[in-house]
């Protein structure tokens, strides 16, 4: 009787770590299975630390890859392509882990000029093209930035 | 009991203090540096100031005078509070030509790293004599190429030809042009003139030697090789920059590999492309 227990209990052990882990993959599987369909129905090829590369833009490189050829893009030239865009995304965040925005001078230049470009851009749909006006418009917004902003020498 | 009290009383401090202790931490190791301005918690660094005053005026930070430092000082601002607007409006994700500026940057970073490595000489020599196919001089040869569309040029190349008359005589004969450049060129370089069939008869030409008639587009060809110039090393003496160079070029691109693989290894990447692995 008591050994008939005793092999009821063992085999009721064994029955909950195998049904566990036969949860615990499927379960594991789902949100990995849930996360890839997520991910081709946003249309993305692949994420990167969150960073999202778009199945446009891959296709994109895609074809530009093709122009000039005879043949068609290969799986392996695919392959390529794409860990080309991983590469450059991978290259991207070490540039702004390491603040290269502000310490490379190319890039500072790049991005000053895409921020000034853009208030240019404004201008031109309020018709204020004269210099005088971009002039007057470009210290008015710095003014503006420079009154919400905390700026102090450092002392030491 | 006592223990138990301390480690909460600990945790309760850290969580009290929590980001502005850290930030305090961050903001001590970026100030050792050297900061002249902070801007919104953001710190212009005295390397930057000293860039813009080369940049500006042509001297150094330490030699400008008082009212140059302030006007360099408020430019610093006008550019940091742009920049900051420019990352609130993520512009450095959104504009294409600022994302590849990050990139280039990035690899300018990673590879100043190995060109500031000096290069000794017992190490260029090594690479010289490792990878001397790289600066061998390949073979080249010349050849005279005709091409005959009609079959009554073609019974006269052939009879000229058996009469020992060379390709250059038979040209000037029935007025044709060469197929190609007459001059010394490499077997790359001939192959892609001709293709793979008819280049592959120059091969095996001795000097002098006119190749069988071969059928190609636009006619049948006739090759005869009429001088070549065999593969040469040079010394490592004569080609010491080129070595230098190709040294460089070929360490930076292994220093560039090898940091996104270390990047890459450390990063979350998902591709939902099913043929897709990243490398």
């Amino acid at each position: 009787m008591n050994a008939e227990t005793n092999t009821n209990n063992l085999k009721a052990v064994a029955f909950l770590v195998f049904t566990s882990t036969i949860g615990l993959i499927l379960g594991l599987v789902s949100s990995e299975t849930k996360f890839f369909v997520k991910g081709i129905e946003a249309g993305l090829a692949a994420t990167i630390n969150g960073s999202e590369i778009y199945k446009v833009d891959y296709e994109r490189a895609v074809s530009l890859f093709e122009k000039g050829r005879r043949d068609r893009a290969s799986l392996k030239d695919r392959q390529m392509i794409l860990g080309r865009l991983i590469d450059e995304e991978l290259l991207f965040q070490y540039a702004i882990d390491r603040d290269l925005l502000r310490s490379d001078m190319n890039a500072r230049r790049t991005i000053l000029q895409a921020v000034v470009g853009g208030l240019e851009v404004g201008e031109e749909a309020l018709n204020q093209t004269h210099s005088k006006y971009k002039l007057i418009i470009f210290q008015d917004y710095l003014t503006k930035l420079r009154e919400t902003a905390t700026i102090y020498l450092d002392e030491n | 009991m006592i223990i138990r009290l301390i480690f909460a009383l600990i945790g309760l401090g850290i969580s009290i203090l929590g980001e502005e202790f850290l930030s305090q931490l961050v903001f001590d190791r970026e100030g050792d540096q050297g900061n002249l301005v902070w801007v919104n918690e953001k710190p212009i660094t005295l390397p930057q100031a000293e860039i813009g005053s080369m940049y500006l005026f042509g001297k150094t930070f330490d030699s400008i005078d008082q009212l140059e430092r302030d006007s360099l000082t408020q430019v610093l601002i006008n550019e940091e509070l742009l920049i900051q607007r420019g990352e609130t409006l993520k512009i450095p994700n959104r504009d294409i030509g600022v994302r590849k500026s990050l990139v280039s940057a990035s690899i300018r970073d990673i590879t100043s790293k190995f060109d500031a490595v000096p290069v000794s000489e017992r190490t260029l020599r090594s690479f010289f004599s490792e990878h001397q196919s790289i600066f061998e001089k390949p073979q080249r040869m010349a050849l005279d190429v005709i091409v005959l569309a009609k079959q009554a040029d073609l019974r006269r190349a052939k009879s000229l030809i058996a009469a020992g008359r060379d390709l250059s005589e038979i040209a000037k004969i029935l007025r044709l042009n060469f197929a190609m450049p007459r001059g010394l060129q490499t077997l790359p370089i001939i192959y892609r003139q001709l293709g793979t069939k008819i280049a592959s008869f120059a091969e095996v030409l001795e000097t002098r030697q006119i190749s069988p008639p071969i059928r190609g587009s636009g006619g049948v060809y006739f090759l005869q090789l009429t001088a070549t110039e065999d593969a040469l090393l040079p010394s490592f003496d004569d080609v010491r920059d080129i070595v230098k160079q190709e040294y460089r070029r070929r360490g930076r691109e292994l220093a560039l590999r090898e940091q996104i693989d270390l990047l890459a290894s450390e990063a979350d990447i998902k591709t939902m492309i099913m043929s897709a692995s990243h490398k």
